[in-house]
């Protein structure tokens, strides 16, 4: 394994009597992407914000290429906020030569390489209308170039499918695998699991400022493909046959199509052949449908179960 | 390679210049600017265009004077011929009709108001004196003699100390209305520049690239820059409207007479440039605590400088006075008392230095410790900074 681009020690964050990030430890290596995920108030944005040295944690340690004072040059890091904001009055070349010359750029190369990437996204004829004219998706286009336009060595993309289509969303996965084919450090945060599945080299699962899950995609994956979700549709249920079943495994109830969809949370060790027997026996099936569990599941379950456990 | 702070800077002043705006708004200076010195004599001139014959029914028989013929036509008329001088004036044929009754009686009719009856008004009064002194048999020289007021002529012990003139007093206005204007500008400059980009949630994208305090100092800079060409260009605009307007319409020179010295005016430039900038910081510092401009109770307080400026006229009548010595040299009230005291009182220059020292003090302190207000409260959202957790700020910085 490489050296870290970015090291994350023990970081912990307090605002007033809320403990936002607790202990936090992760690194990031030279070109990854790495998926920063959680539910809301997970303590995500206060993360990135001490990853951005906008505010310092309380205690712990953040160091880019080993250096410990948690500060990256700004000329070689991209952020995209979450919350989104541009300059509704000026154009999208202006706003996005403005923002790259922050950052170290000089004019005209801004200025050519705005140009370019308005192209690539369809915008390079409203390259120089009002913002604020531009359809929500079109502004939010504009919103990711400006956070990769000065072609950083890392870069922070927090909800960066947010506001597109399908379309656009997919040509936002193909940017994104390029730029980190090229070098580029990526920390991304989405709520798109199936997204973030198909992007992310590594995962880091927050819940109340905990990580919960933490681990390369693929062992993450890995371990949670010897799972099955086994869905049953059935005219009525049977509780009492569920009440049976829920020793063996998880399950969720559903109403789909005028039926009743039961779905259970399978593992090597649960007894596919019990469980359908003890269903057929007493209750009507119309569907069987089996799928492995995916990133999303991982996500649900994980945030339930450090729920269950700090008792919320 | 231009530097974050110039391009902050640039960006902000910029945001606000629009040379279209630009020349619309400075043709409009130059042209309200020489009206409202030299109205009165271009409507004179208009109006004085063409010569105003007045019908004049004499019962008393005075003599009409030919005071400027040009200007007004006598023409006598009777009693009996009022009907069709009626007739007449309905056509606008002829500018009055003017009834003298006896030595203090008198009335006229006329179409409408205009300006060339106040010019009758002396004339009348004039003739109807006369006509009195010469009924009581009074000489008209013994009389005008009688009447002439005293002279009292005030001659100043105190070296130096010259009673102003009048274009000392219009030069100081102007400066004190300049300085406004720039405060003003500033303010709304500023208020929009920064909750606009909270509003907008601009703030972090910035803050992740640059320095709060880069970011702050580039927006000092950029929107100084942009009140301070507020005031050059309305300055040297409002004069040209007000020499050339009265050139064309001959009225009198209001700056003859005034002898401001290059250092005088490089004084005066330095209190207006450490004033803006103080004033600034300020407005910055209270601009970022403000999160929704139509609600917040902060927004009142960014209108104090205008306040501060405005104590300055009131420092016109007496700039000698001893509380007007006191705010010369408070940094909130200095950018526009000294320089009155300057022009119209006496000062000595090691007050004016002081007095331009604390200003420059009070602008290093103030960017401090707005720049820690500013830092804080652009990335607070959703409630604003209490005074209290303010004053911690402060005296944190």
């Amino acid at each position: 394994m490489s050296k870290a681009f970015l090291s994350v020690s023990n970081i912990n964050k307090s605002f007033s009597n809320v403990k936002a990030v607790v202990d936090l430890s992760f690194e990031v290596h030279p070109g990854t992407i790495y998926a920063l995920l959680g539910p809301n108030g997970a303590g995500k944005t206060t993360t990135v914000r001490m990853l951005l040295d906008i505010i310092r944690p309380d205690s712990g340690v953040i160091a880019y290429n080993n250096n410990s004072n948690g500060r990256i040059n700004p000329a070689k890091m991209g952020y995209l906020p979450e919350e989104r904001g541009m300059y509704p009055d000026k154009s999208p070349l202006d706003s996005l030569v403005y923002l790259a010359m922050l950052r170290g750029m000089k004019r005209n190369d801004a200025k050519q390489e705005a140009s370019k990437w308005l192209k690539r996204f369809d915008l390079a004829d409203r390259e120089n209308d009002k913002l604020q004219t531009l359809s929500k998706g079109n502004q939010q286009k504009v919103q990711l170039i400006s956070s990769i336009l000065h072609r950083p060595d890392f870069a922070i993309l927090d909800e960066p499918f947010s506001g597109f289509d399908p379309v656009n969303q997919e040509k936002v996965i193909k940017i994104i695998h390029e730029l980190s084919a090229d070098g580029m450090t990526i920390v991304l945060s989405a709520h798109q699991m199936d997204l973030v599945e198909r992007l992310a080299d590594e995962i880091l699962l927050l819940s109340h400022g905990t990580a919960v899950l933490q681990g390369k995609m693929k062992d993450v994956l890995k371990e949670a493909s010897s799972a099955l979700k086994l869905s049953i549709d059935v005219a009525a249920i049977n509780q009492q046959t569920l009440a049976g079943l829920s020793d063996i495994c998880n399950y969720e109830i559903a109403d789909v199509d005028g039926n009743k969809r039961i779905t259970f949370f399978l593992h090597d060790e649960n007894n596919v052949g019990q469980l359908l027997k003890a269903c057929t026996e007493t209750m009507s099936i119309h569907n069987i449908n089996t799928e492995t569990i995916g990133l999303h599941r991982i996500y649900l379950d994980a945030v339930k179960k450090h729920k269950e456990s700090i008792n919320v | 390679m231009s530097s974050p702070l110039l391009t902050v800077a640039r960006w902000e002043f910029f945001r606000y210049f629009k040379w279209k705006g630009e020349i619309f708004t400075l043709l409009l200076i130059l042209v309200l600017s020489g009206l409202s010195f030299s109205g009165k004599e271009l409507i004179s001139k208009f109006s004085s265009a063409k010569s105003i014959e007045i019908a004049v029914i004499d019962d008393l028989g005075v003599t009409l004077p030919e005071l400027d013929s040009s200007r007004f036509i006598w023409t006598r008329a009777n009693q009996t011929d009022r009907p069709a001088l009626m007739q007449r004036l309905g056509d606008q044929d002829i500018g009055g009709i003017l009834s003298i009754k006896d030595s203090t009686n008198s009335s006229m009719t006329v179409f409408e108001k205009e300006s060339w009856q106040g010019e009758l008004q002396p004339i009348l009064n004039q003739l109807l004196l006369d006509k009195r002194l010469d009924s009581a048999e009074i000489s008209h020289a013994d009389f005008y003699q009688l009447n002439k007021p005293a002279a009292l002529e005030i001659q100043i012990h105190q070296q130096g100390n010259l009673p102003s003139s009048k274009s000392e007093k219009l030069f100081v206005m102007i400066v004190l209305g300049l300085m406004l204007l720039g405060v003003f500008m500033s303010f709304s400059y500023i208020f929009i520049s920064v909750t606009s980009e909270k509003q907008m949630r601009v703030t972090e994208q910035v803050i992740s690239a640059i320095s709060p305090q880069t970011w702050i100092d580039g927006k000092l800079l950029g929107l100084t820059a942009m009140s301070l060409k507020s005031i050059i260009t309305t300055a040297i605009t409002a004069v040209l409207g007000i020499i050339v307007f009265a050139k064309l319409t001959n009225a009198p020179s209001y700056f003859e007479g005034f002898e401001g010295s290059i250092i005088t005016f490089g004084l005066i430039g330095a209190f207006a440039l450490a004033g803006l900038l103080f004033w600034n910081c300020f407005l910055v510092a209270i601009a970022a605590m403000v999160e929704d401009p139509n609600t917040s109770t902060k927004t009142p307080i960014m209108l104090l400088p205008v306040l501060a400026v405005s104590v300055a006229f009131f420092a016109i009548s007496e700039p000698n006075n001893i509380v007007v010595q006191i705010l010369s040299f408070l940094p909130i009230t200095s950018m526009g008392v000294m320089p009155v005291r300057m022009v119209m009182g006496t000062v000595d220059m090691w007050q004016i230095i002081a007095s331009l020292l604390l200003l420059i003090i009070a602008v290093v302190w103030t960017r401090k410790f707005a720049s820690k207000i500013f830092r804080l409260s652009m990335l607070m959202y959703g409630k604003e900074p209490q005074w209290r957790e303010v004053w911690k700020w402060i005296r944190q910085s």
